[in-house]
């Protein structure tokens, strides 16, 4: 919605409702102040008309909002939802899928090996033709716990929205060089792998020439091979661990086919540079971690990549006292990945760092369904804490999701005799 | 001659031992029939989806998403970017328009993988 605030901004509603009609946009009209209040009723008075774009609906009550998870918002509108709401803050949705241009998706969902912009593609045109409302480039500052959103966009300042149920989605951020502390200079060319892919693939800007990666991540596995395809020499990947923490595949793809030399049981102990990065030194450690002394060598490099692990981003989850699981990172979910607190649910890489997008649909699916039936208040008589039952870990087991398993009338088998 | 191949196909990563037998190759090791196959090819004529970007004007986005519909010959991908690097798109570019017919002449097609619309988002 376009609000014209004088007579000269109305003048501009009528140049845009002819544009955008001459480009096809559909169901666009101007409508006058009474129906404006009838559908925003906080607009400021000073409002003469508004220009309607249904595709883009921004400023409205909500049954039901959502951040980001095309999935889950398709799930929770298939289920009855009503009115869906995604929020992201980048300019496009899909996430982090965007940026990981590589093959490897979608082969159990889809039994197709896409690239993440593919797989998005998929469940962007379903939103678009579900009509469900988004709004990118907007960032959501908090919420609260009676289930309003203040978000902040450049065009339309900031803005609180009022919902019924509220799905996370922000997924996870990547540990930088201050969480895991390696001392030495201050240089530049130091990035994360995910803001590497980022600026390479999205922004199509180069990060440097001679690279060093570590950490033999997924992230870092596939930027390793992304960089050498860009022209840039990579000259190692170094991984504390004794074996690769990625899968495989991608040590085979992208590091063997490339002859990119990898160091197991390696830590880089220092950083070298005035300006820009100009040389790391890493060392072997032993069994506990501990770098073994004299066994220090050098990479000249103008770029370190980190691809050191990921933490699910639940600030927002956390300032309304969710409830937090260590182990994960995220919240503590049911089997509808219903968070602690009612009618707040959870999906995707906010959870737990998945490793796999086929199963954060699958998740984000029941998600999604939770959301619709608690907006149509069917949940209400599953909130009884004796049909609760809590999974503890066995042993070796370092991480269970979901944590807690109710007595939802459409699981599958009946757990509760 | 036997060779151990770490089958890409899916995440598990069987390694899958090729032998060659004659005419014949045996495969040990695979956890399905499409590793078997990829180890057969892997020994023969190992091959790669090539995956970059090509730069594009009118759009937010500077550069597009662009993928090999088959896997080209795994040393080709230098070839490839040579090729690739020379091109600029216009937006709107359709999803999976086809930008290079029979790329580097293996009968495979070269295609962006993200609709683009003109100074804008997907
Ligand atoms: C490099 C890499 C390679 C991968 N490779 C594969 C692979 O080969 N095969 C595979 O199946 N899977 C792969 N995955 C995993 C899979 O893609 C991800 O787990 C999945 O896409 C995560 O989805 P998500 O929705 O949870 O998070 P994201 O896609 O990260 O989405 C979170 C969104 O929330 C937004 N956001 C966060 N906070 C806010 C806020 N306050 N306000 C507004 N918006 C906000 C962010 O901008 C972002 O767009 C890979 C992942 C990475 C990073
Ligand atoms: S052999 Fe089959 S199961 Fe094993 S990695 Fe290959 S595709 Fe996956």
């Amino acid at each position: 919605m376009v609000v014209a605030l004088n007579d000269e901004e109305v003048l501009i509603l009528n140049t845009l409702l002819e544009q955008g009609l001459t480009n096809g946009v559909k169901n666009l009209r101007i409508i006058g102040i009474e129906e404006l209040i009838k559908l925003e009723p906080n607009i400021c008075r000073d409002a003469k008309s508004a220009l309607i774009v249904p595709s883009a609906g921004i400023v409205d009550v909500h049954r039901f909002v959502i951040a980001l998870a095309e999935f889950a918002a398709i799930s929770a509108k298939e289920n009855g939802a009503g009115k869906v709401l995604i929020i992201d803050r980048d300019f496009y949705l899909g996430g982090i899928l965007q940026q990981c241009i590589h093959p490897g998706f979608g082969l159990k969902k889809f039994g197709l090996e896409l690239t993440g912009p593919e797989y998005a593609h998929r469940l962007i045109k379903k939103i678009l033709y579900m009509e469900i409302d988004y709004i990118v480039d907007a960032f959501v500052l908090e919420i609260t716990k009676n289930k309003e959103i203040f978000l902040i966009n450049s065009k339309i300042g900031v803005r609180k929205i009022i919902s019924k149920a509220i799905i996370f989605a922000m997924g996870c951020r990547e540990r930088t060089r201050g969480s895991i502390k390696i001392p030495g200079d201050r240089p530049a060319g130091i990035f994360t792998a995910g803001t590497a892919q980022r600026l390479i693939n999205v922004d199509g800007l180069m990060v440097g020439k001679k690279i060093v990666i570590l950490g033999s991540g997924d992230i870092g596995l596939i930027m390793a091979r992304r960089c050498t395809i860009e022209g840039a020499k990579v000259e190692a990947v170094v991984e504390i661990l004794p074996y690769p923490s990625g899968l495989n595949r991608n040590v085979q793809q992208c590091l063997v086919d490339f002859e990119i030399p990898l160091f197991l049981k390696h830590t880089v102990i220092n950083i070298k540079g005035n300006k820009r990065i100009n040389k790391i030194i890493f060392s072997e450690v032993d069994q506990n971690r501990k770098v073994i002394n004299g066994t220090e060598k050098e990479i000249e490099c103008d770029t370190l990549l980190l691809s050191v692990g990921l933490i699910p981003e639940n600030e927002l989850t956390k300032k309304i006292e969710i409830e937090i699981d260590n182990s994960t990172g995220g919240p503590f979910v049911d089997n509808l990945f219903q968070t602690s607190r009612e009618g707040f649910f959870a999906c995707g890489n906010v959870v737990q760092v998945y490793d796999l997008v086929d199963y954060v649909s699958e998740d984000s699916d029941l998600a999604g369904k939770g959301a619709a039936f608690y907006v149509n208040g069917k949940m209400k008589s599953y909130n009884n804490p004796n049909k609760k039952v809590f999974i503890k870990k066995g042993k070796g087991i370092k991480s269970i999701v979901p944590q807690v398993i109710k007595d939802y009338p459409f699981l599958d088998k009946k757990i509760f005799p | 001659m036997s060779h151990k191949v770490t089958c890409i196909i899916c995440p598990k990563s069987c390694i899958i031992e090729t032998k060659i037998i004659g005419n014949e190759i045996i495969t040990l090791g695979e956890g399905c029939n499409r590793g078997k196959k990829y180890a057969i090819t892997e020994v023969t004529d190992p091959r790669r989806i090539f995956t970059s970007t090509v730069l594009i004007g009118g759009s937010d986005l500077r550069v597009v998403p662009v993928r090999t519909t088959k896997p080209i010959r795994k040393n080709d991908w230098k070839k490839a970017k040579k090729i690739i690097e020379k091109l600029k798109l216009n937006a709107p570019v359709d999803f999976g328009k086809i930008i290079i017919s029979d790329f580097l002449e293996q009968g495979i097609n070269l295609i962006v993988t993200r609709e683009v619309m003109k100074d804008n988002n997907f």
